[in-house]
């Protein structure tokens, strides 16, 4: 696979813990890539039929959804693990924490864990930085 | 509808200086990749080669246009997208790679997802 490209841009903001203006960066969104534009992808790369791509896909999540769902941890293999967990206020007693376990909770999120496969791509994709007034312009490139 | 345990237990919690009951998500097991595509191919009755083959190229579209900086909308499911932490700096001049401390990729659930869990059914054990 190709080695990856980000774009950071930098922008003025103002930081109001100590009430300053920085310049703070942002990954740049180049486009949000519709469904049907992965599926035509996969389909393409995979030299398989679009439908097939687009039923594995349904059945993939289908299936991912009901494992997460019933609190079990679920591993794509090179992407990463999908798992839930909760935010809920602490208590001093654990009948405290049980009796008062609905006023308490706060959040309940599914979670994403990039694989080490996926991580080391992130490390070796090459980042560009840009500010406002200079857009468009690399100032530097690592990776 | 899902349902999840929900474990309480006594840690010590630096902020408040004291052991206070925490909660958190009592996960039941990993499910590795193999097992998902079986569980997957047989419920929705798809040969079991077609849809690992399939897994394998949605994977590798998902992580050929995060890497690439775009945002991927897997419909009912959710998105990803690459996110970055770095350091802020007071001039154009110093803006450079080396303050990008951390870049990830990222997954935000569909609105779909947000009210199945939502409808979570918990249970709650200490």
């Amino acid at each position: 696979m190709e080695k990856g490209q980000v774009n950071i841009n930098f922008k003025k903001c103002r930081i109001a813990y100590n009430d300053t203006e920085k310049l703070v960066g942002r990954a740049v969104r180049y486009s949000t890539i519709p469904y049907s534009d992965v599926i035509s992808y996969a389909a393409q790369a995979a030299s398989v039929p679009e439908s097939n791509i687009e039923i594995s896909m349904e059945a993939l999540f289908d299936a991912l959804n009901y494992f997460v769902m019933n609190g079990h941890n679920v591993q794509i293999p090179h992407l990463g693990t999908f798992y839930l967990n909760v935010r809920v206020k602490s208590t001093t007693t654990k009948e405290e924490f049980v009796a008062n376990f609905s006023k308490n909770l706060r959040q309940i999120s599914i979670c994403f864990l990039p694989d080490p496969e996926l991580k080391a791509k992130i490390a070796s994709t090459a980042i560009n930085t840009q500010t406002d007034e200079q857009e468009g312009d690399v100032i530097s490139e690592a990776g | 509808m899902g349902q999840i345990k929900v474990k309480g237990t006594m840690q010590r919690v630096a902020m408040f200086d004291e052991n206070r009951v925490i909660g958190h998500v009592e996960h039941y097991s990993v499910v590795k990749g193999d097992e998902l595509v079986s569980y997957a191919a047989k419920s929705a009755h798809i040969p079991e080669s077609s849809l690992r083959a399939c897994t394998i190229a949605i994977r590798e579209a998902i992580s050929f246009f995060v890497l690439n900086g775009h945002h991927v909308d897997l419909g009912k499911f959710g998105i990803f997208g690459i996110r970055s932490k770095q350091k802020a700096v007071t001039n154009a001049e110093q803006v450079n790679a080396d303050l990008v401390k951390h870049l990830t990729v990222g997954f935000k659930p569909s609105a779909e997802i947000k009210k199945a869990i939502a409808a979570i059914r918990i249970e709650v054990e200490v």
